[in-house]
């Protein structure tokens, strides 16, 4: 085989398998794709940043739209409500693909491994409280909820009963969406922690709801910062089709696994891959900014942070379970 | 009611039908790029850099979708076109569905919805050009 036709081969698979193994942890953990293959195509294959969260943005839209199908035929997600704080996360991508642009063109790159970091370690307690799928406990009405008619009912599996619900304080939800909108547009994400945060903590909306409605959201944040990340140029055709292919093969073997996982601990586990990559980002960061840290700290760092992490939550697992 | 139920269930398929008709295109032209081992007269392993300079702004979509042809780039860039276009289709569809709801309050909220969508694709560029 020619030479260059077999390295292009295996810079393709290398990008296939990146998004597959990022599709199946965004889907356990319950974030999109595109939090995970960010890290991953930047620290293991040294794809640049812009290209990255480019393709991640793409990959986004796919896992976005792919699943939101289903979830609107189980009749969970609320249109209404998704599409009235979409006002907010759309405004907000335009301003955060604008920053990122600026970033971009003033070569500023720390802001973003450093700013990427962090969302990916502050994502770990609403990663952990996911699964625990009890019903928030029933707020007054106010104004909004009237006005924008934010009620709503769905039958829930696990429950095995009809839920009646109301979301409040519409506005809440509209300045927390916007700053979602922001960090989706800045760093190519979904950011749908902070949507879930929006909808479950701002509107009082039970967990499922909430999380069905995120990821609804999640195609149209996303296609409006893909396409001024596509004028600008961060969107590399090669390694977007890689990335687009991977993260959903990936994200259908996570679902797939999801329904047989129940067990807690495989989600520690994960979670402890995230926080790894979130102190390897901010340590990129770091040396962008022209610290130099030598080689060998660059992984010791995160690996001892996130050591000490795995056995912080063992031990408080086993506590736990013996009182 | 009977309307409403009808448009959830085109929204959905719509939505399905978007991502796999996309990642057809960029499957197929994926293979027909390492079939060519070029595309537009531009080589497999100059495209498949990482650090490649060919990249989306260095892409006419106008002048490519009017003489389309048989190149495995074409087809990639058709199926992410294709991709970002999916959540497009979903709002101008959100907009027929409230509407036959008579939902006028929701029609205006999507129409803003879609005005930042389309602001961002046609009008923001040609700005940022100037």
């Amino acid at each position: 085989m020619d030479p260059a036709l077999t390295s292009a081969l295996i810079e393709l698979l290398l990008i296939v398998i990146i998004g597959i193994f990022a599709g199946i942890i965004g889907s356990l953990v319950g974030l999109g794709g595109g939090v995970v293959l960010t890290p991953l195509l930047t620290l293991f294959l040294k794809v640049p940043i812009a290209y990255a969260t480019g393709a991640s943005l793409i990959s986004t839209i796919a896992t976005s739209s792919g699943s939101a199908s289903a979830y609107i035929k189980d009749k969970i997600t609320n249109v209404r409500i998704g599409m009235g704080l979409e006002i907010a996360t759309t405004l907000g991508a335009i301003i955060g693909s604008l920053i990122a642009s600026y970033i971009y063109s003033h070569s500023l790159f720390y802001i973003i491994y450093i700013s990427f970091g962090i969302i990916l370690i502050s994502s770990i307690p609403s990663t952990l409280s996911r699964g625990r799928y009890e019903l928030p406990l029933p707020k007054r009405p106010d104004k909004t909820t009237k006005i924008f008619r934010l009620n709503g009912k769905y039958f829930d599996p696990v429950l095995r009963q009809e839920v009646q619900y109301w979301g409040i304080r519409w506005w809440l939800a509209e300045i927390i969406m916007f700053f979602a909108g922001i960090i989706s547009g800045l760093l190519g994400i979904g950011s749908g922690a902070l949507k879930v945060l929006a909808m479950d903590w701002g509107m009082n909306l039970p967990m499922r709801v909430s999380t069905t409605t995120s990821n609804f959201m999640i195609g149209v944040t996303a296609a409006t910062g893909s396409s001024i990340y596509w004028y600008l140029g961060y969107i590399q055709p090669f390694l977007a089709a890689g990335t687009a292919i991977g993260v959903l093969i990936g994200a259908f073997i996570g679902t797939k696994i999801l329904i047989k996982i129940t067990n807690r601990t495989i989600r520690w586990i994960f979670s402890s891959i995230i926080i790894f990559l979130g102190i390897e980002m901010i340590i990129k960061g770091i040396v962008a900014i022209g610290i130099l840290l030598p080689l060998f700290y660059e992984y010791l760092i995160p690996s001892i942070i996130t050591a000490i992490f795995i056995i912080g939550v063992y031990i408080r697992v086993r506590i736990k379970n013996e009182t | 009611m009977r309307h409403k139920i009808d448009m959830e269930l085109i929204i959905g398929q719509t939505l399905r039908f978007g991502v796999i008709i996309s990642i057809l295109l960029i499957v197929v032209g994926v293979v027909i790029l390492f079939i060519q081992g070029q595309s537009n007269g531009i080589s497999l392993d100059k495209l498949s850099m990482i650090n490649s300079t060919v990249n989306s702004s260095s892409i006419n979509v106008n002048q490519m979708l009017l003489n389309f042809s048989f190149n495995g780039l074409n087809f990639i860039i058709l199926g992410l076109l294709t991709l970002i276009a999916t959540p497009i289709a979903r709002i101008i569809l959100g907009i027929a569905s409230f509407a036959m709801e008579k939902d006028k309050l929701y029609v205006i909220i999507t129409v803003i919805v879609l005005f930042n969508l389309i602001f961002s694709i046609f009008i923001l560029p040609a700005i940022i050009h100037i």
